[in-house]
């Protein structure tokens, strides 16, 4: 049918689908994933949550979420051997942040490389977020348990709806990432931002222990006002504790089924 | 059996009911779990022969708790785990070999580790030749003595059951074990010298845990 | 923030018990800043500049402006950008990436103040709407570290900033051929000044064991667990906030934390404007050529 292959030329595929299956298709695998969760408790479109773990199968733990519009994977390497001087008794983290280019309305240049040394071009908002991720975690993993060790945590974000979700669906993503490859944790952290007017508060929350991890805000608020958004916050977080806690343990008891079963049969 | 699931962070109980195990964590007079999975208690003595030197103490009455997940355990080189390692190169004055297990758990990515002249044999330490020890490709049991530097793991051999477990000859031929520093090869009776372990069936428990 | 081994456990075992009895190493209560001097206009090449000393963190401040094209999105505002640099400074203790990261980090919420339109007024450095504006560097060099360097260079940048000189501009607008020209006044005493009024400044305060303190030193801060930054305008209000230093916070500490940041933030706001005024008082005294100008304790306000 090719007659032309040879000069490189390629006539498109050989069937033809209707684009309209395509779609019917994406629809059915969602309300068939077996391991995700859609929290439709909530009526409004930003807060809607799906979260699925276990996606990259290469990783040593790995993750999927939507929060709102905002559709991020994350996956975990190591513990692994860190070549680093910096310091033996605990683990280091690394992470990485990327965009890609379709991330957003506005392209985003993939050739716009940070490179480590340079100083004008790392100061980007993937640094910032990597920090601000960094800083969240470091509480909230028992360090001292891997000793000599290094945890790598990439991040992907594929989608991004608002600025507001951004950081919460990432902390998302990592926590559920963290547990997927049974890295050991105080707690399941958990972050919620809320941007009301031109005030970006940003928390990260503990629930079990009852302990803020990280925050962040950017506005004008008084104290009074201020420690009212940390409650909002809080009471969100706990919601969205809620539903990662339905997703693992539902997962697990999956797992355990089928193991169950591999054995009698 | 039905058993109970828990994520990071659930309190399990209180710190004066149980002992923290594995995946387990102490904290502010509770024990909360570290990782994802069903929780396990273990009620039985006669299976906490790890902690037998500390019989007497009232601890031991309690009952250990764990979280286990099957499909994820995790092996990270600590200070005096037990670490199998292939030899891959071998100097007047150091060894060095790539770690791939742990206390009998597969590690995800070799880590690099290194045996030092003086560690080892423990008798003779001065005149020992590397060389008569080690060879590159032998399966060595050694256990980790310190986190080292950037580059690698610090090991000894310096115990009379810890050295090469498997070795070959040029040729490809399984050396077999006839003394504490000899190795044979079955088809030509030719002696290779070799730190080799004395594998006992106590040691073996051991290695299991 | 970097970390400094300190020698023993004994060590970081008195430094949290003076902390706790109210009584830290340098003799200061837990809500008591290190004596902060500043000297204002230290650098003629410099729009503004500023040079400060809290305690024995000194960095240096130097205001520079650019002329540019604003941009689409606000066609009525000018650019405003912090940098911190402490590639110079050995005893800042943490080398390579790890040091890079910290000063991007201070100069990043340096840069969140400047750019809140409730902190900073960006439309006062627009020179044409739609066509020319300033962009204004802020360049912050950390010469001595000693702990607290979030506090210090916000000090300095608020002091600089409000004693920078805005080159005089004369802009004529062609009615005909509707063009836009713009000319720099040859006059160096014709200048006019930036409004930093509601600039904020940062407090941050360090928990260790439970005492909230403010203004940690290096071997403080070798005991901290968590440390809260805030930006605290001078009617209490506060701008920004942000975490650093590894620990956990429960809400309670977290409430009393941001009570005590807007309770020193005006009165570090007005000390610092006090102390500007001084130094724009003092600076007279100091002569054309004074070699010491820098080094002695006597030129600062």
């Amino acid at each position: 049918m090719l007659s032309n292959t040879n000069c490189g030329w390629v006539d498109g595929p050989e069937e033809l689908f209707d684009p309209l299956q395509f779609a019917v298709d994406l629809e059915m695998t969602d309300k068939s994933s077996d391991n995700g969760v859609r929290d439709v408790n909530s009526l409004k479109n930003d807060d809607r949550v799906f979260i699925s773990k276990g996606l990259i199968t290469k990783a040593n733990g790995s993750s999927y979420v939507e929060l709102g519009l905002t559709k991020i994977t994350c996956s975990i390497y190591g513990p692994h051997e860190t070549t680093t001087d910096e310091s033996y008794s605990k683990c280091l983290l690394d992470t990485s942040i990327k965009f890609s280019p379709f991330s957003r309305p506005k392209r985003i240049d993939p050739l716009r490389i940070t490179y480590e040394n340079s100083n004008e071009m790392d100061d980007t908002e993937e640094a910032e977020l990597c920090s601000m991720l960094e800083e969240c975690l470091l509480p909230c993993i028992l360090l001292h348990k891997y000793p000599k060790s290094q945890i790598d945590i990439i991040i992907d974000i594929i989608q991004e709806d608002n600025e507001a979700n951004l950081l919460s669906a990432i902390v998302l993503s990592t926590t559920v990432a963290l547990i997927d490859a049974c890295i050991e944790l105080y707690d399941t952290v958990v972050a919620k931002s809320l941007k009301i007017d031109s005030n970006l508060l940003t928390v990260c929350y503990m629930p079990n222990l009852a302990q803020v991890s990280s925050l962040f805000f950017d506005g004008e608020l008084t104290t009074n006002e201020l420690d009212k958004y940390v409650d909002e916050c809080i009471k969100q977080c706990h919601i969205l504790h809620k539903a990662i806690c339905k997703v693992i343990i539902d997962d697990l008891k999956n797992k355990d089924q089928e193991s169950k079963q591999t054995k009698i049969a | 059996m039905s058993s109970y699931y828990c994520v990071p962070g659930d309190r399990l109980c209180p710190a004066d009911s149980a002992r923290p195990g594995p995946g387990t964590y102490e904290k502010q007079g509770c024990i909360f779990a570290s990782i994802a999975g069903s929780i396990k208690l273990n009620l039985s003595e006669n299976e906490l022969g790890a902690v037998s030197h500390n019989k007497n103490t009232s601890n031991n009455e309690k009952p250990i708790i764990t979280v286990v997940r099957e499909e994820h355990q995790l092996a990270v080189p600590t200070v005096g785990l037990l670490a199998y390692c292939k030899i891959t190169h071998v100097s007047p004055r150091f060894v060095r070999c790539n770690m791939f297990a742990i206390n009998n758990q597969p590690l995800k990515s070799i880590c690099h580790g290194m045996i030092k002249r003086e560690a080892i044999d423990s008798n003779n330490k001065d005149t020992v030749e590397c060389s008569q020890k080690f060879r590159p490709d032998d399966i060595v049991i050694a256990r980790i003595i310190s986190l080292g530097d950037s580059n690698s793991y610090l090991l000894s051999t310096a115990e009379p059951e810890l050295g090469v477990v498997a070795a070959r000859t040029s040729t490809g031929e399984t050396l077999v074990p006839v003394a504490c520093c000899k190795m044979r090869c079955p088809k030509t009776n030719i002696i290779e010298s070799r730190k080799v372990a004395k594998i006992q069936n106590d040691f073996i428990e051991e290695t299991e845990r | 923030m970097p970390r400094v081994p300190v020698a023993s456990e004994d060590e970081r075992k008195f430094i949290v018990d003076g902390i706790q009895s109210d009584f830290r190493l340098d003799g200061r209560t837990s809500r008591m800043y290190r004596p902060v001097l500043l000297a204002t206009d230290v650098v003629n090449t410099a729009n503004g500049s500023c040079l400060l000393k809290l305690g024995g963190t000194i960095v240096m401040a130097g205001v520079t402006f650019e002329f540019t094209r604003t941009s689409q999105e606000s066609p009525n505002e000018g650019r405003i950008e912090a940098t911190v640099d402490g590639s110079g400074c050995h005893s800042l203790r943490i080398f390579g990436r790890q040091r890079h990261l910290f000063t991007k980090q201070i100069s990043r919420s340096l840069n969140y103040i400047l750019n809140n339109p409730k902190c900073f007024d960006r439309e006062q450095l627009c020179v044409v709407k739609g066509h020319h504006c300033w962009l204004v560097h802020v360049d912050i060099s950390v010469l001595r570290y000693e702990g607290n360097l979030y506090d210090a260079c916000s000090f300095a940048m608020k002091a600089a900033l409000s004693e920078t000189k805005v080159p005089s501009l004369q802009v004529t607008h062609d009615e005909e051929t509707s063009e836009v020209t713009v000319d720099v006044c040859d006059d160096p005493f014709q200048f006019g000044l930036l409004n930093v009024s509601n600039l904020p400044v940062f407090i941050s305060v360090s928990q260790v064991s439970g005492i909230h303190i403010v203004d940690t030193t290096l071997k403080e801060d070798s005991v901290t667990l968590a440390r809260i930054t805030y930006g605290v305008k001078d009617n209490g209000n506060i701008v920004y906030m942000s975490k650093d230093g590894g620990g956990s916070l429960d809400l309670l500490n977290l409430r009393s934390m941001s009570k005590v940041a807007s309770d020193i933030g005006p009165q570090m706001n007005s000390l610092l404007l006090d102390k500007i005024h001084l130094s724009k008082a003092k600076q007279p005294l100091w002569g054309h050529v004074n070699e010491n100008l820098l080094f002695d304790d006597i030129n600062f306000v």
